[in-house]
């Protein structure tokens, strides 16, 4: 059998990491980087430019260059209206209603683009093994949803790679961390990426490393303090100059470069320079943006994004059934992680410094792959006990969410309820499955229905159904519902769909893994 | 190789899963007196044999059946701590099961019922609910475990000799009677899972009762797995070539 590899599909960069020896090794990709910027371009002939090269272009072919898409994968359209204005490229909604990018007049689907990055990692592995490659772990962060996921999947399958398993971001941070510090502890791992933030709370027991925990927050990252910086410098120029730089998709994405990379030597200076000449034409002749950024305004800017960062952290302690005392180690994961405020704000919350000794951009990818080993046989010492992170239930009389397997149980499991019939003389039953965290079921999401028919008349409540719920150690759901009493059954397993179907799928590998 | 690997891990499961449906003991080997120290040790130890990610590269059924035997160490683990009075873990508890009312067809006016309560009892291994959430007051009737424990007869004796069990075992093997003596060596072996003997002789008696049963396939293969166990067996070894001679 081939290799598997481990693929952190990041907002901002991917990395991908195989296992040598029983260590996880972080693969250099042409340009010699270790992460790979996580962009596609299209160029006016159609040519279809990934990573670094896609990067610099960027500033040159705006609206065909797709960045933080991510951030759109297994989304809806109208979900993110508020973030498509702020990007120079355009959000459009397929049929289905699903946000996908508009390039040159051509609709491309989030997991096509993220395809391209995947197949870009697959063949930076493949160059260094010497050998094809067909299989990998790929990281989502561990809020992601159902769809979110199988989005990823679909994703890996057009770049021609079967996904072995989706693994959380911050579970693979810790497998990593963990494979040399195997002594029993308490993680927490707290992981601002560039679109998302995570949280899980691990047990580490003889080798076996148990999620107690996770909650995150699928919109908060470092392209959220991005645009804070972005907001900051286009509402000053706004103001004294009359003109908003981010109507304009080439100026925005000069200011985004440089927005990004002021909030990134704020990390080590105090202050810093933004210098952007020629940004806008004037009534009077050129304008440009000029002026000196410092540390403590970045940081009150950011106060609410830093504030976000709380509740989930304490929730994850809570249902963890642990104080911040509790807590042996806590890792800093992302590279919004290296911003001071960041790191003050867990210290705050965790009572204790972040671990220094993991690289936070390497760490995940590295994970990937010792879970690549886990799968493999090669790491017999070493496995992996997670979480469901959301509430998967039914949706029963009053629009009400009644809960079957609740967020952070460990799975695989297998949970039960039985459900009366409300009305006399019903002979079906529709089981609605729900899944988030609303008391509300309609304004969770709907994941899937089935009818149990054929049931005996009875009277009102006289009718009895049994609801099994049984999720497999990926997080597949099947679902089953039995009359009691005469056994009568129906099941259905819950295909998550990315809203691609299967043949445009396999349409899209055939251009993409070209 | 990945079907002799596969071949190899479904005789595995295939047998652990046998160990499960003797009860929450013999699921993850350990005695009647194992103290929640030895039942977490044992639990951890099965997990890195059997967690379904070891699987994780096999064919769906063999994913599926993983999940399953998994699902039952879980349930085994669970059932001996709540037995022993330890909580279960945060990551551990299930849901409350007070029953509710389904929705209705949507053609139809909704009408709500008072909820009505009603303990679910799945069958042995499978956890339903556990300890309520911290807030939540106690339900008496909701998630209750019922361990259907299985009968005295398969549950291993601590006051019956263990060799006098063997010897009747032995004597059965000799009478030919071998369902019988698969079941006298299905209760040795889950006694003391530790000894490879015991589980060769168990594998063994299923060769041939396979064998008597005219499924040649499946008594070769107990056979050689009684070989894995203890290469020395000799009445394997002499079962096995009388088979595969006979083919």
């Amino acid at each position: 059998m081939g290799r598997v590899i481990g693929i952190d599909l990041g907002t901002t960069n991917s990395c991908v990491a195989v296992l040598e020896g029983n260590e996880p090794v972080v693969i250099h990709n042409q340009e010699g980087g270790r992460t790979t910027p996580s962009m596609a371009s299209w160029n006016a002939d159609g040519e279809v430019v990934v990573g670094a090269a896609s990067k610099r272009q960027m500033v040159t072919n705006p609206q065909r260059t797709v960045f933080g898409v991510k951030r759109l994968i297994g989304r809806k359209a109208t979900e993110l209206a508020q973030l498509a204005n702020r990007l120079p490229y355009k959000i459009v909604a397929a049929k289905n209603g699903d946000a996908w990018v508009d390039i040159a007049g051509t609709p491309r689907s989030p997991q096509e683009i993220s395809a391209h990055v995947l197949a870009k990692m697959k063949r930076v592995a493949e160059d260094y093994l010497g050998q094809p490659v067909t299989e990998a772990v790929v990281t989502v962060p561990a809020y992601f949803d159902d769809t979110q996921r199988q989005a990823t999947k679909d994703a890996g399958k057009i770049a021609g790679l079967t996904v072995r398993q989706i693994l959380n971001e911050p579970t693979a941070a810790a497998l990593a961390y963990g494979l040399h510090h195997q002594n029993n502890q308490r993680l927490a791992v707290f992981d601002l990426g560039g679109g998302t933030f995570d949280i899980s709370i691990l047990a580490i027991e003889n080798g076996v490393f148990e999620v107690l925990s996770t909650y995150g927050d699928t919109a908060l990252g470092g392209d959220d303090f991005d645009r804070v910086v972005i907001d900051l410098l286009a509402d000053e120029f706004l103001a004294s100059n009359n003109l908003d730089l981010r109507k304009d998709s080439v100026a925005l994405q000069r200011l985004k470069e440089a927005a990004e990379r002021a909030k990134i030597e704020l990390s080590s200076a105090m202050t810093t320079d933004v210098n952007l000449p020629f940004i806008a034409a004037g009534a009077a002749g050129p304008l440009h943006l000029m002026r000196e950024l410092e540390r403590g305004q970045l940081e009150r800017a950011c106060k609410p994004l830093l504030d976000r960062l709380e509740a989930p952290c304490h929730r994850a302690l809570a249902d963890a059934h642990c104080t911040p005392a509790d807590i042996d180690q806590v890792l800093l994961v992302g590279g919004m992680t290296r911003m001071p405020a960041v790191q003050e704000r867990a210290q705050r919350i965790f009572g204790k410094p972040g671990s220094k000794n993991v690289n936070p951009d390497e760490i995940v990818a590295m994970g990937a792959a010792v879970h690549s080993g886990i799968m493999g046989g090669e790491l017999q010492e070493v496995v992996l006990l997670d979480v469901t992170p959301h509430n998967m239930g039914v949706k029963v009389a009053g629009d009400r969410m009644s809960v079957v397997i609740p967020s952070n149980t460990s799975i695989p499991t297998r949970a039960k309820k039985v459900f009366a019939t409300t009305e006399d003389g019903q002979t079906f039953v529709a089981i609605e499955i729900h899944q988030g965290a609303d008391e509300q079921a309609s304004r969770n999401r709907r994941i899937g229905r089935f009818v149990l028919g054929d049931l005996a008349s009875a009277p009102r409540g006289r009718t009895k159904v049994e609801v099994s719920f049984t999720m497999d150690a990926d997080g597949i759901l099947e679902v089953t519902a039995v009359e009691v009493g005469t056994g009568r059954a129906a099941t259905v397993t819950i295909e998550a769909s990315s809203g691609l179907t299967a043949d445009e799928i396999a349409s899209l590998g055939m251009r993409v893994a070209r | 190789m990945a079907g002799a690997d596969e071949a190899r891990a479904r005789a595995t499961l295939v047998e652990m899963q046998s160990r499960i449906s003797l009860g929450p003991h013999a699921a993850l080997g350990i005695g009647e007196g194992a103290s929640p120290e030895q039942v977490r040790a044992a639990f951890l130890t099965l997990t890195k044999t059997f967690h379904p990610a070891r699987f994780g590269r096999m064919s769906p059924d063999v994913q599926r059946l993983s999940n399953e035997v998994f699902l039952g160490i879980k349930g085994a683990h669970e059932t001996l701590l709540k037995m022993l009075g330890v909580p279960s873990r945060a990551s551990a508890t299930g849901s409350g099961s007070f029953a509710r009312s389904t929705s209705p067809p949507p053609e139809r006016t909704t009408q709500r019922m008072p909820a009505l309560a009603r303990p679910v009892t799945p069958p042995f291994g499978v956890k339903v609910g556990g300890v309520p959430r911290q807030g939540t007051p106690p339900q008496p009737d909701s998630g209750r475990v019922t361990a259907t424990m299985p009968p005295v007869s398969q549950q291993p004796q601590p006051t019956v000799d263990e060799r006098l069990e063997l010897k009747r075992a032995l004597d059965l093997m000799s009478a030919r009677s071998w369902s019988a003596a698969r079941q006298a060596m299905t209760s040795l072996a889950a006694r003391v899972p530790t000894s490879k003997h015991y589980r060769a002789l168990l594998c063994y008696t299923r060769g041939r009762e396979a064998q008597a049963a005219g499924k040649g396939e499946e008594a070769v293969m107990e056979l050689q797995r009684a070989l894995q166990f203890d290469p020395e067996l000799g009445q394997a070894k002499q079962a096995l070539a009388e088979l595969l001679r006979k083919r």
